[in-house]
């Protein structure tokens, strides 16, 4: 019986293991390998190290995952807009899950899975110009009869990239862009980090 | 910066960590002071320490921690580690005092555990909050 | 090409330690076994033989592990940036941003 619970907890502790390198995305990785530590710290406690225990529990699965996380962090966040009927902003939830399931979000979402960039949508209550002269938001869409238009920088060399990307996958996936020039110069800050 | 209305401070997390903190400082200096007689010691309730470091951190989101002072903390008391076992160990002091030896070992103890805690606690601060784009970090 | 030499390189290291070295149980001499589980309370009045070896019987260990974290933070503290600095950066850039303007 014994023996069962320490193989069951070596086979979940290899599960996590591979779930952690098979993560697509790098936040869920870390997540599993905190996991992965909380396991083994139990293993520890059950062949009577309690100190190891001790010692992992705290060092493995808090300051480690702490500090991969912040070093994530670093990595930027990409904000996406979708500008939506101004009256209906109690509709702002119905409406994002229908955009969701649309084709042309789905490509977005695979762009920024591939290169592991976090994204995230939000609901812009403003009206669109007002949301163009915002520089919180590095994608604007609206949804202009049947095709989504994407309202991006022309000076972001990512969103060109997007923009490539969706064209090369072909012209029907109902996804326009549109290139607008910030009126101000957004002010990139210096990454001295890597130095 | 760009996000910054979007990575506001969590009241829950900030509350629920609040709660927890005088038990977590509890936690730490217990595992320390009784490390010679219970699991854990120096390098554990140093670890339980360090995270405290981020709680504070979460809680008051105030860059005040100066980790010059911490870091010369950490120095006079790596001094103390190596001279008191210098002193008092290899000396043979201490075998021929039996009564002083719990005494010895809760003091090695605490100051390992101060020694490892602010070691770490800079670590994470430097790499965590101190460096990011200059952007303070929210979890 | 490198990795694929080094993979061959760690993979014949490792088959030449399993070969060879073909009995690995370890095992500690009994008498120090011992004497460190049964005198370990008298010797250093501690309850928990772990604190008994890191804090008497195996000090140095002990003091240089600390040594070695000292140096690792040390190490940390000159070379990673701080953020006055980084301020410090991006006020001059922005500085420089309006004179062009």
């Amino acid at each position: 019986m014994n023996d069962m619970i320490d193989s069951a907890i070596l086979l979940t502790m290899c599960i996590f293991a591979l779930l952690a390198i098979q993560a697509r995305l790098l936040r869920n990785a870390i997540i599993h390998l905190a996991v992965l530590s909380v396991l083994a710290a139990f293993l520890y406690m059950r062949i009577a190290a309690p100190e190891l225990a001790i010692a992992e529990a705290v060092i493995g699965s808090g300051l480690v995952t702490l500090l991969y996380l912040a070093a994530l962090k670093r990595n930027r966040v990409y904000t996406i807009g979708v500008v939506g009927d101004q009256n209906a902003r109690h509709l702002a939830d119905p409406y994002m899950h229908h955009l969701m399931r649309t084709h042309a979000l789905r490509e977005i979402r695979e762009f920024f899975l591939i290169r592991e960039y976090q994204l995230q949508i939000v609901f812009v209550p403003e009206a669109l110009d007002e949301a163009l002269r915002n520089d919180a938001y590095d994608l604007i869409l609206q949804e202009d009869d049947s095709d989504i238009v994407a309202y991006t920088d022309d000076e972001s060399y990512i969103m060109m990239e997007l923009e490539m990307l969706i064209q090369m996958r072909g012209a029907h996936s109902g996804l326009r862009f549109e290139r607008y020039q910030q009126a101000t110069p957004e002010m990139e800050r210096i990454d001295t980090a890597g130095i | 910066m760009k996000n910054e209305t979007i990575t506001a401070d969590s009241i829950i997390l900030q509350l629920a960590i609040g709660l927890l903190f005088p038990f977590m400082l509890l936690f730490g200096f217990y595992i320390i002071l009784n490390g010679h007689y219970t699991p854990g010691g120096g390098f554990q309730g140093g670890g339980i320490l360090a995270s405290l470091f981020i709680a504070r951190y979460i809680i008051f989101p105030v860059e005040d921690t100066d980790s010059e002072m911490l870091h010369t903390i950490q120095r006079i008391f790596l001094s103390a580690i190596l001279l008191v076992p210098l002193c008092l160990l290899f000396t043979g002091v201490l075998a021929q005092y039996p009564n002083m030896q719990k005494h010895y070992l809760t003091l090695m103890d605490i100051l390992i555990g101060v020694q490892v805690g602010f070691g770490l606690g800079v670590a994470v601060l430097r790499f965590a909050f101190f460096q990011g784009s200059g952007q303070t970090w929210h979890l | 090409m490198r990795v694929g030499m080094s993979a061959i390189l760690v993979l014949a290291a490792f088959l030449a330690v399993v070969l060879l070295q073909t009995h690995h149980g370890e095992t500690q001499h009994p008498m120090l076994y011992e004497s460190i589980t049964t005198q370990f309370e008298q010797d250093t009045a501690s309850q928990n033989a772990i604190a008994a070896i890191l804090l008497n019987y195996r000090m140095y260990d002990t003091m240089f592990e600390a040594l070695i974290l000292l140096t690792a933070i040390i190490g940390m503290q000159q070379f990673l940036p701080r953020k006055v600095d980084m301020e410090g950066g991006d006020k001059a850039f922005a500085e420089e941003e309006n004179h062009e303007e």
